[in-house]
């Protein structure tokens, strides 16, 4: 599964988790867990959102972001 | 009713035989420790494991006669040589081989849990599934069937709660009758993904004979090949020099074998939970799944985007518009009371309080009321988890143009303000790629931007104000997403990249949170309008009274007609041109310049600049506008993440002529059509 993951990833575009689920026809929760997994061995990389550190930002003020939400990006091969 | 475990006192062991040693697995967070705690009572001890710092809890009961020894091992989520912890759960089970391993497992998080079970599995130890929290999985609307997860498995599974002392009674009689030997046990291990499976099997056969005990075979080559740091230092001593070599090669060979591993696992655990779990669409779940199928929707997610932008507008008119005239008699008020007072006062005084100040930033401030609105709503979105969906969707017509993912969603903070979207282009990696995406960051509309939009458009189109201000910052997303593809195009070609984002579920707004959110965005732009824009005002207002006392004769009037000819090619007279640069300090800069050069402190300026210019004219300079060169900060941001003046530079000229293209454009066209109508 991992490697359709990857396959499916390495096309290109915007995904959300629930899309890639559907894909690979399994839960949310196992398709973050397997991007945990592709994060630990450098195939994908999580993306720090501004979103962690918005206590500290002197932007916060003015952002209109404050969610925390996780996102990853697929390293460069 | 459930059977307490009786404390050894009360029934001897039988003699001769030594306790059943039970070992209790599970990932942190299960209940592990809550069942071992009612299993043992009292009798547990707690200490350390040896030579560690880690800790051990072991204990001992008796049931139906039969005295146990349960040890608690370290909560791990996998047993790879990664931690301390990890090592020592699997050692023990290695080598102390205890009867029974039970593994408790969350029913509410499954797919994690089983991770660990799926590497529990191949240990040479029987392994009992502990399903716990079934009450938490219930109120969920997690529906598991433990008959049917045993059957998947192959190994026997106990619904438990242990919280309430469900299920004890079952779990200890399995736990007997696996001790002894009573229960059927065939395993479903985890497949390692077909293409690897042959070497799987020769590594198997190459370090056959060397393997030292306690270690199953199939175990050592299976971890051999995941790269497991420690099963391969054990092995490199225990093999005879060349037979290490062939095995080093073979590993070498297939050194992502780790990935396929993992694979294995995952596919495993997929097919557990495809056959035992039924999550019904309830609850928060199922409302944004639904709400998400309008939502994120190709073309209707865009529709619904459009929409939420048009009442934003229509919002701030129908209920901004009237407090903004209340503020505004306020205003004007204010300053025919101050030139009042300073009636015997010189000239300049009050002209620079009348005219200068109020005139100034009191213009600014009378759009706190649109401020506000934009904010609240802004905040409300985002509170609701709406946000991320417009994101998304924005970012679905991007990619249709031919931008990427990672380069368009920093963007998008750009609505709020340019500046966090600037530093937003940091998780860019490509340098090219991030030169290019903070190019495109000004020409997002930022809320100060649509606010002087909301606050001109009303002045000049009356009840066309809604229409024309809707589609004007529809059109300027538009030219963003053109410009992108443009630059994408020349610069992007064959480059791929994926963006995976998780959408947060909808949920009722904190009111709270909104309200804070708005009170410290209004006090920060009250303390921009008190500073900046007052200063500005104020330079402005002296600019446009020295040398001669009148607005015409002044230098700011000098310099103005002197850059007239480039402003009149898209309709704007020197006194917008002038307002237009003094936006580049704030984008608010532009409302407080026309309030000082019309000397509108007593008479409202909407009304002036509607008697003033025609509606051909308040469009061209509204496209200008929102197009051109971004705020002093936003600059600044471009000139600091750039690392360079040259980009600096660039941007600041590329915004110049889209913006005055677009301007022209508009005017002479619009008075191309005007002289044939």
């Amino acid at each position: 599964m991992l490697e359709r993951l990857l396959e499916i990833l390495r096309a290109g575009g915007t995904h959300r988790v629930s899309d890639l689920a559907r894909a690979l026809d399994t839960t949310p929760a196992l398709v973050e867990m397997m991007l945990e997994d592709l994060s630990r061995a450098g195939y994908v990389k999580p993306v720090a959102t501004c979103t962690e550190a918005c206590a500290s930002c002197p932007l916060a003020d003015s952002c209109i972001s404050t969610q925390p939400g996780k996102a990853w990006t697929l390293n460069p091969d | 009713m459930s059977v307490r475990a009786v404390p050894e006192t009360v029934a001897p062991p039988v003699v001769g035989e030594r306790p059943i040693l039970v070992a209790l697995a599970g990932q942190p967070n299960v209940g592990k420790s809550t069942l071992f705690n009612f299993l043992t009572g009292l009798h547990q001890h707690v200490g350390n494991w040896p030579g560690k710092t880690v800790e051990r809890k072991e204990g001992h009961f008796t049931f139906n006669g039969a005295s146990y020894r349960l040890v608690d091992l370290p909560g791990t989520y996998s047993l790879t040589a990664n931690s301390l912890e990890e090592l020592i759960a699997r050692e023990f089970i290695l080598r102390e081989r205890p009867d029974v391993v039970v593994a408790v497992v969350d029913a509410a998080t499954l797919e994690r849990s089983l991770y660990l079970v799926a590497e529990l599995l191949p240990l040479p130890a029987p392994v009992i599934v502990a399903l716990n929290m079934m009450d938490v999985a219930r109120q969920e609307g997690i529906q598991i069937e433990p008959e049917v997860l045993q059957a998947a498995l192959g190994v026997p599974v106990v619904p438990m709660s242990a919280t309430h002392g469900v299920g004890m009674p079952e779990l200890l009689e399995t736990v007997e009758r696996m001790a002894r030997g009573e229960l059927p046990y065939a395993p479903r291990l985890p497949q390692i993904r077909p293409d690897h499976q042959e070497v799987l099997e020769t590594i198997g056969e190459r370090i056959a004979g060397y393997v030292p005990e306690p270690y199953p075979r199939e175990w050592v080559a299976l971890k051999l090949l995941e790269g497991d740091p420690e099963v391969t230092r054990m092995m490199k001593e225990a093999l005879p020099p060349e037979r290490w070599a062939e095995v080093h090669t073979v590993l070498r060979a297939y050194d992502d074998a780790q990935v396929a591993v993992a694979s294995g696992r995952y596919e495993w655990i997929g097919r557990m939970v495809r056959a035992a779990v039924t999550r019904p669409r309830i609850g928060q779940i199922g409302l944004t799944e639904r709400l998400d199928r309008w939502t994120t929707h190709p073309v209707w997610g865009l529709v619904i985007l459009a929409s939420v932008l048009g009442m934003l507008f229509w919002l701030t008119y129908t209920v901004g518009a009237p407090l903004q005239g209340w503020l505004e008699n306020g205003v004007g008020a204010l300053a025919e009371g101050v030139r009042g007072l300073l009636a015997g006062a010189p000239a300049w005084l009050s002209g620079l309080l009348t005219d200068g100040v109020i005139g100034g930033a009191g213009a600014v401030l009378t759009f706190l009321p649109i401020l506000v609105i934009f904010f609240a709503a802004m905040a409300f979105l985002e509170d609701v988890g709406y946000m991320a969906r417009a994101a998304y969707v924005m970012d679905g017509l991007m990619h249709l143009i031919g931008l990427h993912g990672k380069s368009f969603l920093p963007l998008f903070l750009g609505f709020g303000c340019n500046v966090p979207a600037i530093l937003g282009t940091r998780v860019i990696e490509s340098r090219r790629a991030r030169l290019l995406t903070i190019l495109l960051a000004p020409l997002v509309p930022c809320t100060a931007r649509m606010a002087v939009v909301a606050f001109l458009a009303p002045a000049f189109f009356g009840n066309a104000a809604l229409l024309v201000s809707w589609v004007l910052i529809l059109t300027s997303i538009l030219i963003l997403a053109l410009t992108g593809a443009v630059v994408n195009r020349l610069m992007f070609r064959g480059q791929r990249s994926a963006f995976i984002m998780e959408l947060p579920l909808y949920h009722l707004p904190n009111w709270r949170t909104i309200g804070l959110s708005i009170w410290q965005r209004s006090l920060s732009f009250v303390r921009k309008a008190g500073t900046v824009i007052l200063a500005v005002s104020v330079v402005i207002w002296a600019l446009s009274i020295f040398p001669g006392g009148n607005v015409e004769g002044s230098y700011l009037a000098r310099v103005g007609r002197w850059l007239e000819p480039v402003g009149r090619l898209a309709g704007l007279d020197w006194r917008l041109t002038v307002a237009l640069l003094s936006s580049f300090i704030a984008k608010e800069n532009s409302i407080a310049t026309l309030g000082v050069l019309f000397r509108a402190g007593e008479e409202g300026l909407a009304g002036m600049l509607a008697a003033t210019y025609s509606p051909l004219v308040a469009l061209a300079y509204l496209v200008v506008q929102t197009l051109f060169i971004p705020c002093a900060a936003t600059v600044g941001a471009i000139r600091q993440e750039t690392a360079s003046w040259r980009w600096m530079l660039f941007s600041v000229g590329l915004l110049l002529v889209i913006s005055l293209l677009a301007g022209m454009a508009v005017f002479q066209v619009g008075a191309w059509v005007a002289k044939g109508v």
